[in-house]
């Protein structure tokens, strides 16, 4: 434990190789693939320092294009910029995200899925740019259990890829 | 601008569901789905069957059931344990003490589990199809078909306690012994043709099984016109299962249970 806060601090602390990416802004449209569904949306990152914060929305496109059932899916994320390099960005991630679903319609007992995964985000390019990002972790899922009554939980293993497009400010 | 909403509106809500398919019943295939990537247990385990019966929408299971060297009988659906399993070989070769300890080679390492392990309060309304496995691979023999329904009798699922048993049978010479034990017995079928012949030889079947490429709305009126039922199975994608529900079977096996219920609800 205490070796992974001597890593986690002096990763932090250093600057990333090369530093040369100096857009704190950017926002991209992208296509995933869940444990749950296809998903498609928008990410938005806000760099601080060589550090930098995501914020996620995306929508599951079988449920909600193919079944008319709206399925989104939100979240955050953390990262680290590794590496920072012309047009080349390398970064480990963490992210947590929420879905929902209702399966019948109008019957206000949707399930849930939390997804909380480690991973990475890469990206080349500068104004505009290619993003790609993978990760894996913490599958939870809450669904209402009709025999029981009440809603309960299994947790699982789960995985989150993406690609997109990226434009920076 | 108002365009667009409306646009997004018409996707949202503009194919809302019916009550057009109320009378085709939803089955989980082996729990919530043969190889969904999406199921959080392992198909064939007692954790996948409770979770697709404690479904809103879901009105039943299919599982695979093999007769063990002791005579129990196990839920699995391949025919070699060493392709899902910590175990080697077939299930009819080896006695319950060996598979006892036998579990997935899954996250959550679900055991292999006993038909008599189902909690039955779960399927207290539903019904359940049982596919039943005749064929021993590993040495290339019959299963003892009275065995089974010596064992189907002592655990109970063949008289009626709350739920309904269906069995699936595969092999012909099977379907007599289990009509003439009091079983509801299906037939699985690969075409039409099938169903008429075995229609002149077990008037007394309850109904068939078929996959859903192979059978049309059309047989599925000719069918219901022999009053039997019909059962489809294969059927994972949205427009799969919308294709499925517009053939109106009696009952849909479905490899993507959240899928199944929303196109019918």
């Amino acid at each position: 434990m205490r070796l992974f806060l001597l890593v986690f601090i002096c990763v932090l602390s250093l600057p990333s190789i090369g530093q040369e990416n100096k857009r704190s802004n950017a926002i991209s449209l992208r296509a995933s693939v869940a444990k749950t569904d296809y998903f498609t949306g928008v990410e938005w990152f806000h760099s601080l320092s060589n550090q930098f914060i995501l914020a996620q929305f995306d929508f599951g496109y079988s449920r909600t294009i193919l079944q008319s059932r709206f399925f989104p899916r939100v979240g955050i994320g953390y990262g680290i910029n590794l590496i920072d390099y012309k047009a080349f960005h390398l970064a480990p991630i963490v992210t947590t995200s929420l879905s929902r679903l209702s399966t019948i319609s109008g019957n206000g007992r949707p399930d849930y899925w939390s997804e909380t995964y480690a991973g990475y985000r890469l990206v080349f390019g500068k104004k505009w740019a290619f993003v790609q990002s993978s990760s894996c972790g913490l599958f939870h899922e809450m669904t209402y259990n009709t025999i029981s009554g009440k809603y309960s939980g299994v947790s699982s293993f789960g995985f989150f890829g993406s690609i997109g497009v990226q434009y920076a400010w | 601008m108002r365009g667009s909403l409306l646009f997004i509106g018409l996707i949202l809500f503009g194919c809302s569901k019916s009550n057009q398919y109320e009378s085709v019943r939803i089955y989980g295939h082996a729990g919530t789905g043969l190889e969904n990537v999406a199921s959080v247990y392992h198909d064939n385990t007692i954790e996948a069957v409770d979770l697709a019966l404690s479904m809103q929408g879901c009105d039943g299971v299919e599982v695979d059931v093999q007769l063990s060297a002791s005579g129990d009988l196990w839920l699995y659906h391949d025919a070699k344990l060493e392709t899902e399993t910590n175990l080697n070989g077939c299930i009819p070769d080896l006695l319950d003490e060996i598979l006892a300890g036998g579990k997935y080679s899954t996250i959550h390492q679900e055991k292999l589990a006993r038909l008599s392990e189902i909690d039955t309060n779960h399927l207290q309304g539903k019904e359940i199809v049982l596919d039943l496995r005749h064929y021993n691979e590993c040495v290339g023999e019959f299963v003892n078909v009275a065995q089974i329904i010596d064992r189907l009798v002592d655990i109970g699922f063949s008289s009626s306690k709350g739920f309904k048993v269906l069995v699936n049978i595969s092999r012909k010479e099977w379907v007599q012994p289990f009509i003439d034990a009091g079983f509801h017995t299906i037939l699985s079928i690969f075409s039409m043709s099938e169903f008429a012949s075995a229609e002149s030889v077990f008037p007394e079947l309850y109904g068939y099984i078929i996959k859903n490429s192979d059978v049309t709305a059309e047989n599925v009126a000719t069918v219901h016109q022999s009053e039997k039922k019909l059962f489809i199975f294969e059927v994972r994608s949205p427009k799969m299962t919308r294709e499925a529900l517009r053939k109106s079977p009696d009952a849909m096996l479905s490899d993507d249970i959240r899928t199944a219920i929303i196109e019918k609800y």
